[in-house]
C-alpha cells in the first residue's frame, strides 16, 4: 500500500520539487532503521550525518514528504532528529527553523521569558 | 504632472510547496524535548505556549517519558534517587535537591525555593516528577504544612489547610491515580479523644483536581478499630494503594495494638487492612518488630528489627533483620521471608531502590585516640544489596530526605500557584 502512495506522490505534478534526495533518503529509511536499531550510538551517528548533509529547509521537506506518505517510522525518525537538533537552541533559532515569527505583544513575551529565565541558561550560541 | 511608476512585470507566481509543518508534526517534535527546552520554547509563538500549557500536552509528554524509560533497559543515566537536606543551615551554598543515577553519582541539581525550607520536613512521596513535602504538626506549636513541588519546572503549590486539626498529624501518603490522571494526598491524624482512653485515628484525602480535602472514614472489619499508625511515617505506594504500618484493636479490649498494614485504595478512597505474617521469635527471646514498609522490586515488603533494649532508638546489638516480601498482593500466604540480614549500627531503613537496594542510615563510628570506637552524632547513608551483601557509602551528608523515584516532567505547569 505504501508503494501506491509513493507512486501517486511522484506523479502529482505539484510535487515536482521532490528531489532525488528525498526518494533516496525517505524510502530506504525503514531498512536502515531496522539494521541499526540495536545500536543507539550508530543511530546517533547516522542522525548527525543526516543533519550535516541536509539543510533545515530540506529537513522540513523530508518531514512533509514522510507525513504525506503516512510513513510513521520515517516521520518519527525525523521528528526525533529535529528534537535532538533544536533542544539546546535559542528561541530565535527555533523560530527561523520553523519559519515562525513572534506574535506576542511586546510586554507579553518579556514577561513569559522572565518567568522561566533559568531555562535560557546554557543555550547554544546562534 | 504625475508620473506613474511602471511596475516591472511580476514573475509568474509558482505554487509554493507548504513550508510550514502541520500542527500535529510540531507537537510530535515538542513532545520529545526535555523539560527545560519545552519551557523555553513557550516564547517561540503564542500557539506553542497554549499547546505546551494544556493538560493534554503535559500528560502526553509524561507518558512519552515513561515509555522511553521502560523501553531503555540501559537506564544508567536516568534519575534513580533524589535527596535533599532535612535541616537548612545558613550558608553560602545554595540549597539543592540532588538527583543521582544508578551508580549514585550526581546527575542533576534542583534549587529548593525558600518557601520549602520547612521545619524538619518529610518527603511524603514522589510521583511523575512531583515531590510531596510535609512539615508535620507537633501537637502544640508547629502546624502542619504540605506542598506539592515540581523541581524540574521550579513550581510549587501549597495545599489548602485540612479539615482536621493541623497539630495532630501522624502520617501522610502521596499517590498518583492513573485512572483519572490525578494526584492525591492522604493525611492520618491521631486525635486526643476526651472521653476515651485511646486516641482516635481519623483520615482525610486531598485531590489535586478538586483542590480540596474531604474526610474519609476508616472502617475495617466489624469490631476492629485502628488504634494508631506509625508516627511520622510516609506511606509506601504500590499496587495503586498507599500503605502504612499500623495498629488495630479488636473486640472488647482483648486484642490491643496488634501490628498490621493499613492500606488505602487510591481509586475508591477506601481503607483496608493487610495482615502481617506471624512474628518470628529470635534467639534470646527477642522479637522481630516490623520497622519500615517498602517496595522491593515492585512488591510490597517490610523489614523487621530485633529489639532487645532500645537506647535512643538505635539498634545496638547484632540481631538479624528479616525482609518479608508479599509475592502476590493481598494474598496472605504469599508472604515470604526472602532475606535474613545482619546489620551493624543501623539507625533507620529509609526505603528501597528500584533494583532492590536498601537505603540504610547507619551510625558513624569514629576511632578515638586510643583506638576505641566511639559513638558520634554523625550518620551515614549506605546502599545495601541484600542479594550480594554489597554495601556502598553514598556520600550524602546531613541526614537527608530521600525518595527513590524521580523523573523530569511538566506536571503542575497548568495549575501551579
Amino acid at each position: 500500500m505504501k508503494f501506491c502512495t509513493v507512486k501517486q506522490y511522484f506523479d502529482d505534478e505539484n510535487n515536482n520539487n521532490v528531489t532525488n534526495g528525498i526518494a533516496t533518503t525517505v524510502i530506504p529509511l525503514p531498512n536502515k532503521h531496522l539494521k541499526i536499531k540495536a545500536n543507539n550510538k550508530e543511530m546517533e551517528q547516522y542522525e548527525q550525518e543526516l543533519l550535516r548533509n541536509v539543510m533545515p529547509q530540506e529537513l522540513t521537506k523530508l518531514i512533509l514528504a514522510a507525513n504525506y506518505l503516512n510513513f510513521k517510522e520515517a516521520l518519527d525518525f525525523f521528528c526525533r532528529t529535529v528534537a535532538n537538533a533544536i533542544q539546546n537552541k535559542s528561541v530565535d533559532y527555533v523560530r527561523k527553523f520553523f519559519g515562525l515569527e513572534s506574535d506576542f505583544e511586546p510586554g507579553e513575551e518579556e514577561k513569559l521569558c522572565k518567568e522561566f529565565a533559568w531555562s535560557f541558561e546554557g543555550v547554544d550560541e546562534d | 504632472m504625475s508620473q506613474r511608476k511602471e511596475l516591472s512585470p511580476q514573475p509568474p507566481i509558482l505554487r509554493q510547496p507548504p513550508t510550514h509543518l502541520p500542527d500535529d508534526v510540531v507537537l510530535n517534535i515538542l513532545l520529545r524535548l526535555p523539560v527545560k527546552s519545552v519551557l523555553r520554547f513557550r516564547c517561540v509563538h503564542k500557539s506553542w505556549n497554549s499547546s505546551i500549557t494544556s493538560s493534554n500536552f503535559i500528560s502526553t509528554h509524561l507518558n512519552n517519558s515513561n515509555s522511553n524509560n521502560n523501553e531503555n533497559d540501559n537506564d544508567d543515566d536516568r534519575a534513580y534517587l533524589i535527596h535533599m537536606p532535612a535541616i537548612y543551615t545558613p550558608s553560602n551554598n545554595p540549597v539543592c535537591m540532588v538527583a543521582c543515577d544508578r551508580k549514585f553519582n550526581r546527575i542533576s541539581e534542583y534549587p529548593i525555593p525558600s518557601e520549602l525550607h520547612l521545619n524538619c520536613p518529610e518527603i511524603v512521596g514522589s510521583c511523575n516528577g512531583l515531590v510531596c513535602l510535609a512539615q508535620y504538626g507537633n501537637g502544640l506549636t508547629i502546624a502542619e504544612v504540605i506542598y506539592l513541588w515540581n523541581p524540574s519546572i521550579r513550581k510549587s503549590k501549597r495545599l489548602p489547610d485540612t479539615c482536621l486539626s493541623q497539630y495532630d498529624s501522624v502520617a501522610t501518603g502521596f499517590a498518583y491515580q492513573c485512572e483519572n490522571n490525578d494526584y492525591k494526598v492522604v493525611k492520618i491524624s491521631s486525635l486526643r479523644a476526651p472521653n476515651r482512653p485511646e486516641d482516635e485515628v481519623e483520615a482525610e484525602v486531598y485531590t489535586l483536581s478538586l483542590n480540596s480535602w474531604r474526610r474519609v472514614g476508616i472502617s475495617l472489619r466489624p469490631n476492629v478499630v485502628v488504634s494508631n499508625v506509625k508516627y511520622y511515617s510516609s506511606a509506601t505506594f504500590v499496587n495503586k494503594a498507599l500503605h502504612w504500618l499500623g495498629y488495630i484493636s479488636e473486640g472488647d479490649g482483648q486484642f490491643l495494638n496488634q501490628n498490621m498494614i493499613l492500606s488505602f485504595d487510591v481509586n475508591n478512597d477506601k481503607f483496608g487492612e493487610i495482615a502481617l505474617p506471624r512474628g518470628q521469635v529470635l534467639p534470646q527471646g527477642l522479637v522481630a518488630v516490623p520497622q519500615s514498609l517498602m517496595v522491593f522490586k515492585g512488591k510490597l515488603a517490610f523489614i523487621t528489627f530485633g529489639y532487645p533494649v532500645i537506647y535512643h532508638g538505635f539498634m545496638l546489638t547484632h540481631t538479624p533483620c528479616f525482609i518479608w516480601v508479599m509475592g502476590e498482593y493481598g494474598v496472605h500466604e504469599s508472604w515470604n521471608k526472602l532475606f535474613s540480614v545482619q546489620f551493624e549500627n543501623v539507625i533507620h531503613v529509609q526505603g528501597c531502590t528500584k533494583h532492590g537496594e536498601l537505603l540504610v542510615e547507619k551510625e558513624l563510628k569514629t576511632e578515638s585516640d586510643d583506638g576505641e570506637l566511639q559513638r558520634s552524632n554523625d550518620s551515614v547513608i549506605v546502599s545495601f544489596d541484600p542479594e550480594t551483601l554489597h554495601e556502598k557509602d553514598l556520600g550524602i551528608q546531613h541526614l537527608p530526605l530521600i525518595a527513590t523515584s524521580f523523573m523530569e516532567s511538566l506536571v503542575l505547569l497548568d495549575g501551579a500557584t
